[in-house]
């Protein structure tokens, strides 16, 4: 290659306006968070996402365009964190729900006891669903992809998704009232 | 069992117990910071340039419509190519240090492979195009293993765009106007920016929230001509036939 196109194509590389930084900073934090409410452990986050990414690159010849980018890269974070659960099983090692969330500056909206206990809870609760129902709650209520993209990421009938959404529903609004009643009627934003 | 309608989500259902709904907003707040997102895009691209190898998965339920653009599968190319080739430039100086986080029981493919990487003089496997790059940085003068101030402040500036869209994505279905105003607070603050595509989708989905369909068409048809080839065309078809 020339090197007046090498020095082109390296500028265009590194360029952080390049497609290539818009779509990373579009997916990466969405990604991250839906690998935590999957049951992926506060410390392995990092690694996790990354793997997305990895065998997003990897497969890309599998990639056929059918479905958007955003529902495919939901589809790999799924089953890599269902492959990150059966591995901590094996190893019978501490669930999610037990382990305390050591690095409270990943948060956004910043280190607030109450919003840190909220989501303790609410972890615990989504770790009392089983796999499947737990990534179609997860998809649909806090990543808003639609039932069909959600039934596209998870792999199973329409339908399916439905039922499993409708299940798991039932369950979080029971164990948010089995956890704290108090909450479950009243809200915390001073209601 | 007829499932016609998706339910309305807790996050947005006014019957739904107000502390359900908190637990949900809070779920979508909890997202990594800017400078978490730093990090790990810095070592992304030191991973593909080292061609550290995923773990093996089984994706073949991701089979997917006909609905593909040609656009999208390019926009994917052309993130990995960039990936690849970005990250043989910054070098693997930042593999060496990416794993910092101490002692975990588990590392994955991806962190095992980096340290292999960083501790062994060979490289394994690399594709031609991104070794010569790599060794043609390596034959420079050594480099901060940092981005450099400018681009660094750039990524920033980016990752603080997709923060205020992020925002305003997660308000669209509670409070579309408050989503419509954030969009204009982009406009404002980034006239350039590097996310007007994604911010004319949550504006138009906005809009049609609203009920303003007529403003929505016409911005969808606005988008339309200023981005003819953009993979968000077949959402905003979508919002726009609801």
């Amino acid at each position: 290659m020339p090197e007046d196109q090498r020095s082109s194509t390296r500028a265009e590389l590194t360029d952080p306006h390049s497609e290539f930084r818009r779509i990373v900073d579009e997916h990466a934090g969405f990604l991250w968070r839906t690998l935590r409410h999957l049951g992926v452990r506060e410390r392995d986050l990092e690694d996790v996402c990354q793997d997305v990414f990895l065998v997003a690159h990897r497969r890309l010849d599998s990639f056929r365009g059918e479905s958007s980018i955003r529902t495919w890269l939901y589809g790999i974070a799924v089953r890599l964190a269902s492959e990150h659960r059966r591995r901590a099983h094996v190893r019978r090692e501490i669930p999610t729900s037990e382990q305390p969330e050591t690095e409270p500056s990943h948060h956004t909206d910043g280190n607030s006891i109450l919003n840190h206990e909220l989501r303790a809870m609410f972890n615990q609760i989504l770790e009392r669903l089983d796999d499947d129902k737990r990534a179609v709650f997860v998809l649909y209520e806090i990543e808003d992809l639609d039932m069909k993209q959600v039934a596209e990421a998870v792999g199973c009938p329409l339908q399916t998704a439905y039922s499993r959404l409708h299940a798991a529903r039932r369950f979080v609004a029971e164990a948010v009232r089995e956890f704290s009643p108090e909450l479950a009627e009243r809200g915390t934003h001073g209601a | 069992m007829a499932h016609d309608l998706p339910p309305v989500r807790f996050a947005s259902d006014p019957t739904a117990p107000s502390g359900l709904r908190s637990l949900v907003e809070q779920a979508r707040g909890n997202v990594p910071d800017a400078a978490t997102l730093e990090r790990f895009v810095a070592r992304l691209d030191a991973s593909i340039a080292a061609n550290v190898q995923p773990p093996e998965i089984d994706l073949s339920h991701l089979h997917a419509t006909t609905a593909a653009t040609s656009s999208t599968v390019s926009i994917l190319l052309k993130v990995v190519g960039t990936m690849a080739l970005a990250g043989a430039i910054a070098g693997t100086a930042y593999v060496v240090r990416s794993p910092s986080k101490t002692a975990p029981v588990t590392q994955s493919a991806a962190a095992t492979s980096a340290l292999i990487v960083a501790e062994t003089a060979t490289p394994p496997a690399v594709q031609p195009s991104a070794l010569a790059v790599q060794r043609s940085a390596a034959d420079t003068p050594a480099e901060p293993s940092v981005p450099r101030p400018r681009a660094a402040v750039a990524h920033r500036s980016m990752v603080s765009e997709a923060s205020l869209l992020d925002s305003a994505r997660s308000l669209l279905s509670r409070d579309p106007q408050r989503a419509l105003q954030l969009t204009r607070e982009h406009a404002t603050r980034f006239p350039r920016g590097s996310l007007i595509q994604e911010r004319e989708v949550i504006a138009i989905e906005a809009l049609r929230r609203l009920g303003k369909e007529e403003a929505a068409r016409k911005r969808g048809a606005e988008f339309g001509q200023s981005f003819p080839d953009s993979a968000h065309q077949p959402k905003i078809d979508q919002t726009l036939e609801r």
